[in-house]
């Protein structure tokens, strides 16, 4: 028996011995690029510059693999110009931000001592001070927050005695990449070929007449229904989409890459590839997806909106028409590195009404309507989708306009298209009628 | 060497054996009869409630809000209930049927928007298929039976309806926002339950004879009350009252309900008492690194006893967690409950050899950074009317810390937060300060701000604009 523990023993003293051989080398920020892509805002006195570190750019200035163990740091710089105290509130950007210790505690090496003090004192040092920013003076530092793959959206909240201030941040995020990176977006149309609309019923025709549905790569009937149109400048869409916890997706690159780590953590199922449906006669240009990150069939469970640019232009905004639906596990209960069986709500309005619902909270939408144009299916005679999986639908597409300024459910607009008998919907009374004509001023 | 053959050959057959039992339990509908237990996944026979209402009696513990003519009842199924209801084990699968019932008498449809009640909420297919089972030709009849007991969004003028609402699970206390949209006007109607088939630490509580009704002491001004919370030990001790232990760095004072509540809606859970049923799932989540929401926690002795409520909030592992202990002193301020608590953050677990199961939660030593958690944390919650902090422990740093009984070095300012909880709903803007003191390195500046425009206040003044300081 004794003869046996010995070598487990020396196995034990090796492998942990193979964690101390490191020693501890961060660089300055100043030295890494990232400052080069902060984005500053300004408002009322307050100015505020805004990094997302990649995984390289975190590992050069802390000198640990920080994304391993998913922290991603924002750096953070807050000047405050203005008469009064502001309280900078982390809690507002990522409510279970880790603490300076505990990302120094994650990374420890195993018998180094003095470089694990080093470490402690290097996140706490770089870590951003929480207290009042007084006035005339200036708060700089990292915030560790969770990993966001590919895009982040960063709130940064400054209270004040008499209220707060919130500066809205997105940023792409280097390190995957994301389908839409493969589209060239300037491409897809010529000029001539461009539809410039101003008029709603203009609009209203043109969204009618968007094919039904998606098709196969060679053409062809039997896809899932073009169900949400979404007009706005990108920027508009995608930060408001974004605030939703939208995640983007990787481009597939259609070999088979069998990365153990990476297949397994939870930050790949969220940004996880997606199977192509066409549109236009092209793949979708924009693929993005929503994952229930608390369980781990985070990408067998997820809700997916396709996106295509088309030729609409309205009021001089890009027009998407997107199919959203909701994947609700694969068929074979094992994790699969392929899509084919890919199980979908049948009930796919029910999705379509998640999506007008996320996206209406994110108060970044101006106005809202329905119009036709998929065609009414029943589950007693299901249309059916490449996989041969059923779906129905009333019929509807939802539009959704975005815009730039915060607008809440009571001030929201309407498009008095089809009466689909939802609330946002207001055709169906006096007071909804009128709320779409402020609307309709208040353009 | 035949042993580790046998190891791999037993290890590669084990998926393979589990996959076929239930596909042969699939193809054999007398098996489920040598069972008294109900039919469940796996089986032919799909047997869910016929009436869930009459066959279960979760609606005796059902609520009612009303509010401009919009009615909402609400009741959240235990495990148990569910599993009786829908013929499943939906809590395995990390679902929680919520029942609404929801009355409009108004004369305009309401929507229930279930994104804002419950933003990971499952579909009604979506709910099915994750207990779908291979090749069962009962799939159907439970994604028939799903959808049919099943709320739907749009409530017509003066209807009522009622069904499941199939959220994500949560443990100890479920806290429910039934978000209602009708005419340019939303609606939020808040519940909170209480979840059965799970114990409680604060239920082994006998609250009554914590104090006899002459021990509390009632204080009425601020300075009185401050002078009473400068006084409380710094620290936690032994079970006799000796040593030094926690941090005890804030206070909470207000009715209970609102102060849990407060917590329960920033996402705080309760805790389980230590027994044998939770310890071995700590265990469990020990070893799997997964997340244990309401997992036991050691006790930690003040007036002699241990806390009486005890809240965490996880993150992603069972290592790593914001946890707090609550103590009911026997003071009162305005007629109000005054509890002491201690807040730390635990950052990880390391070796050791001072508990009996040789391992112990790391807290992250920067004792500040976990009070200043609670306090963003507290104010966000809506339910905090007035705050401040107050002086009581020893100041110290890393290089002279304080140790508790487990070696564990932590510092701290010295600085207590308090917090003063009100019935109804507190915007930041509104918030109140007590102008005593003030923790970080420009406590005293924010205090003279503090000072100044509350005197502007009182003489009902917008708040002065300080000098700029060269």
């Amino acid at each position: 028996m004794q003869k046996k523990i010995l070598p487990i023993a020396i196995w034990i003293i090796l492998t942990a011995a193979a964690g101390c051989g490191g020693s501890y080398s961060p660089k300055p920020p100043e030295e890494v690029s990232f400052l080069g892509r902060a984005e500053t805002q300004s408002r009322n006195g307050i100015t505020i510059t805004v990094a997302v570190l990649s995984r390289e750019e975190s590992e050069e200035v802390f000198g640990v693999d920080l994304a391993a163990n998913g922290v991603q740091p924002v750096w953070l710089d807050i000047e405050n110009n203005t008469g009064k105290p502001y309280f900078f509130m982390p809690i507002a950007l990522d409510p279970d931000y880790f603490s300076p210790n505990e990302v120094a505690f994650m990374n420890h090496l195993k018998f180094n001592r003095s470089a694990n003090r080093e470490m402690d004192e290097q996140f706490s040092k770089y870590g951003i001070q929480i207290e009042f920013i007084m006035p005339g003076e200036r708060d700089k530092g990292f915030v560790y927050t969770n990993l966001d793959p590919g895009l982040k959206f960063v709130n940064v909240t400054l209270y004040e005695i008499d209220g707060t201030e919130n500066f809205f941040f997105y940023f792409e995020v280097p390190g995957i990449q994301p389908d839409y990176e493969n589209v060239d977006f300037t491409a897809l149309y010529a000029k001539d070929e461009i539809v410039h609309i101003e008029d709603e019923a203009e609009l209203r025709k043109a969204l009618e007449t968007l094919p039904c549905c998606t098709t196969g790569s060679e053409g062809g009937g039997g896809g899932e229904p073009i169900n949400v149109v979404l007009i706005g400048d990108p920027d508009d869409i995608s930060s408001a989409v974004v605030r939703r916890k939208w995640d983007v997706t990787e481009a597939d690159t259609g070999t088979f890459k069998f990365d153990l780590g990476k297949a397994f953590s939870p930050e790949s199922y969220r940004t996880f590839p997606m199977a192509s449906l066409y549109l236009f006669g092209r793949r979708q240009d924009v693929s993005l997806q929503k994952s229930r990150r608390e369980t781990d069939a985070a990408y067998r469970q997820r809700n997916t909106l396709r996106l295509w640019l088309t030729p609409i232009r309205y009021k001089g905004k890009t027009v998407w028409a997107g199919a959203v639906s909701r994947d609700i596990g694969s068929d074979l209960r094992i994790r699969k590195y392929w899509f084919a069986a890919q199980e979908i709500d049948p009930d796919i309005d029910e999705t379509r009404d998640y999506m007008v619902e996320d996206v209406l909270l994110s108060q970044n939408v101006d106005k809202m309507g329905y119009v036709d144009g998929v065609g009414v299916s029943a589950s007693e005679d299901p249309r059916y989708n490449l996989s041969k999986l059923p779906w129905w639908s009333d019929g509807y597409r939802a539009v959704l306009l975005f815009g730039k300024d915060q607008i809440t459910l009571g001030d929201l607009g309407y498009f008095e298209w089809e009466d689909v008998g939802a609330i946002y919907d207001g055709g169906t009374g006096g007071d909804g009628a009128g709320a779409a004509d402020e609307g309709a001023q208040g353009k | 060497m035949r042993f580790r053959i046998f190891l791999v050959i037993s290890l590669c057959l084990m998926p393979g054996l589990w996959g076929c039992s239930s596909y042969c339990a699939n193809q054999d509908p007398l098996d489920s009869s040598e069972f008294s237990t109900p039919p469940a996944k796996g089986c032919k026979v799909y047997a869910p409630s016929p009436d869930p209402a009459k066959d279960v009696p979760f609606k005796v513990r059902a609520e009612t809000q009303s509010e401009d003519g919009i009615s909402v009842s609400a009741a959240v199924l235990s495990d148990h209930e569910s599993e009786r209801i829908f013929g499943v084990n939906l809590a395995r699968n990390g679902i929680q049927p919520v029942w609404l019932e929801i009355g409009n008498t108004t004369d305009k449809p309401v929507t229930l928007i279930y994104v804002a009640t419950d933003p990971g909420y499952y579909s009604p297919n979506e709910a099915a298929y994750t207990n779908y089972s291979y090749a069962s030709p009962v799939n159907e009849e439970m994604n028939e039976y799903f959808n049919k007991h099943s709320i739907k969004r749009e409530i017509p003028a003066g209807g009522v309806l009622s069904g499941f609402f199939y959220t994500n699970w949560d443990p100890g206390i479920k806290y429910l926002n039934v978000s209602i949209y009708g005419e340019e006007q939303e609606k939020n109607f808040v519940f909170y339950f209480v979840i059965p088939g799970i114990k409680l630490d604060y239920q082994r509580v006998d609250w009554d004879s914590l104090y006899k009704k002459d021990e509390y002491v009632n204080y009425e001004t601020e300075e009185e009350l401050r002078k009473v919370l400068e006084a409380v030990p710094c620290c936690a001790t032994r079970k006799d009252g000796t040593g030094e232990n926690d941090a005890l760095n804030f206070f909470v004072i207000g009715d209970t309900d609102n102060i849990i509540s407060a917590f329960i809606r920033r996402g705080w859970d309760v805790t389980e008492p230590i027994s044998v049923g939770s310890g071995l799932r700590a265990f469990k989540a020990y070893f799997t690194g997964a997340r244990y929401r309401t997992s036991p926690m050691s006790s930690v002795f003040v007036y002699k006893r241990a806390q009486d409520i005890g809240l965490q909030k996880a993150r992603s592992t069972i290592h790593e967690r914001n946890h707090l202990r609550l103590w009911l002193m026997p003071v009162r301020y305005r007629g109000m409950d005054v509890w002491i608590g201690s807040v730390s953050r635990d950052v990880g677990s390391y070796f050791t050899f001072r508990t009996p199961w040789l391992s112990a939660h790391a807290i992250d030593p920067d004792l500040d950074e976990a009070r200043t958690y609670l306090v963003q944390d507290l104010l966000f919650s809506g339910g905090v009317e007035k705050f401040g902090y107050t002086k009581g422990i020893r100041p110290s740093t890393p290089d002279d810390p304080h140790r508790n009984f487990m070696k564990q070095s932590w510092w701290t300012d010295g600085y207590r937060a308090v917090f003063i909880f009100g019935d109804d709903p507190v915007t930041l803007n509104e918030l109140d300060f007590f102008d005593w003191e003030w923790a970080g390195e420009n406590g005293a500046e924010v205090i003279e701000f503090i000072k100044a425009m509350s005197a502007g206040k009182k003489q009902g003044q917008p708040a002065p604009t300080p000098v700029k300081p060269d």
